[in-house]
């Protein structure tokens, strides 16, 4: 059993205290970073959901998973997305033959994104965004990988929270504080147009997304606008 | 002998989930968990012991903690000579990595400090940084009893803990300045 020496550590708390502990940016940059090592990947990256309701880059371990994040935040689908709108872990073994998200596949490919594992983010039990890892290869992802990035994010949650909590958030905390503000009606309306659709949550989340951006409303807005009238709102003439 | 990847996937998601609670972490859980950490990075790099040293807020290099008296020993040779591998990988920021102690021409006087403690041989060094926004605040060193070239899946596998070594200290330090509580409702 190793011994540690708690008066030790105390000194290097105090020392990382007074060392930048308000940049959050940082702190979750290494959280991303430390994952690819650990899920021994090509790389890995955040997206954290705005006011729009979509998905935004936040941070990544190296180019090309910033460009499989923004892929997705213009596309509105991908592996990612799927995994923030169901709330449950989504990944693809090999997008060469992988049809499920037509816009966002040949961008992968091309920037040497293969296989996806995407997990949400949550905040207080609701998913706030995405934290992925890809490989440059097919590679069949195991449940046990699945469940281990899963609680891989709860660091994050741990951190998010933290540093919400303490006021030094920055940017990031309007936010979250969105995500977690609308998260109700929002989830109350995908479920409406599931079951008024027949549809599945993407297709419904990918709706309510299209009509808030074709009219320029939030996706909050929309929602409750579906749940008081029961139809979506039409443009303004 | 070769890695078991298998084990040291399991291990290093196994460690890093247990970092995570909603609550943040407290010091008597981050004192059990970096003692965790090192007893699994000994075992599954298979190595005869490992330490860890953390910079305190006068800059000075002090022991954490070590999972074996042997690996207690190389840090304080270390620290006595002002040298060592350790010593080098905090401050050049930088993976140290020593076959064999006795034949280092830099570190010969920690080689000359553990020398005259045979009940606590150590021969091969291998230090990989520590870092905490994006810097070096301490290092995670392992040790072997004899000499032996270190591979790349070692040193990779020893950088990977020293990953959640930091995200643990991260933790720690976010909940020290941490007052109130979340919104979530």
């Amino acid at each position: 059993m190793s011994t540690l020496d708690p008066a030790v550590l105390a000194a290097s708390l105090r020392r990382l205290g007074d060392l930048e502990e308000h940049d959050i940016a940082t702190a979750v940059g290494e959280v991303i970073h430390a994952a690819v090592d650990l899920f021994q990947v090509d790389g890995s990256g955040l997206m954290i959901v705005d006011a729009q309701h979509d998905l935004r880059y936040v941070a990544s371990s190296n180019r090309q998973s910033e460009v499989m994040e923004r892929v997705q935040s213009t596309a509105g689908e991908g592996p990612c997305v799927a995994a923030f709108v169901t709330d449950g872990v989504v990944h693809t073994d090999d997008l060469n033959t992988d049809e499920r998200w037509p816009l966002i596949r040949e961008p992968f490919l091309r920037n040497g994104v293969v296989s996806v594992l995407g997990a949400p983010v949550r905040l207080g039990g609701a998913p706030v965004g995405t934290l992925d890892v890809f490989r440059n290869r097919p590679y069949a992802w195991s449940e046990a990988e699945a469940a281990a990035l899963e609680r891989y994010t709860d660091i994050l949650e741990s951190m998010l929270a933290t540093a919400l909590a303490a006021h030094q958030a920055g940017e990031l905390a309007g936010q979250l504080q969105y995500a977690l503000d609308y998260r109700v009606v929002i989830e109350r309306a995908v479920g409406y147009l599931m079951a008024q659709r027949s549809t599945g949550p993407d297709e419904a989340f990918s709706l309510l997304r299209s009509t808030a951006r074709n009219q320029r409303r939030k996706v909050a807005d929309v929602a409750a606008h579906l749940l008081e009238h029961g139809t979506l709102p039409k443009p303004p003439a | 002998m070769p890695l078991d990847q298998h084990a040291l996937t399991e291990s290093l998601h196994a460690l890093s989930a247990s970092a995570a609670t909603s609550e943040g972490i407290g010091a008597p859980d981050l004192v059990d968990r970096l003692g965790q950490v090192l007893t699994a990075a000994r075992d599954l790099i298979h190595v005869d012991g490992t330490g860890l040293m953390l910079l305190d807020t006068e800059d000075e290099l002090r022991i954490a903690g070590t999972s074996d008296p042997a690996a207690t020993a190389l840090e304080q040779a270390q620290l006595v000579a002002g040298t060592g591998p350790g010593v080098d990988c905090v401050r050049e920021d930088r993976t140290v990595a020593v076959d064999d102690l006795a034949d280092s021409a830099d570190y010969a006087a920690v080689w000359e400090s553990l020398a005259a403690d045979p009940g606590n041989p150590v021969r091969a060094v291998l230090s990989v940084p520590v870092r905490v926004g994006g810097v070096a605040v301490g290092t995670l060193n392992a040790m072997l009893s004899r000499a032996e070239p270190w591979s790349t899946e070692r040193i990779r596998a020893a950088e990977a803990y020293a990953g959640i070594i930091a995200v643990l200290l991260r933790l720690g330090a976010a909940q020290r300045t941490s007052t109130s509580r979340l919104r979530l409702d």
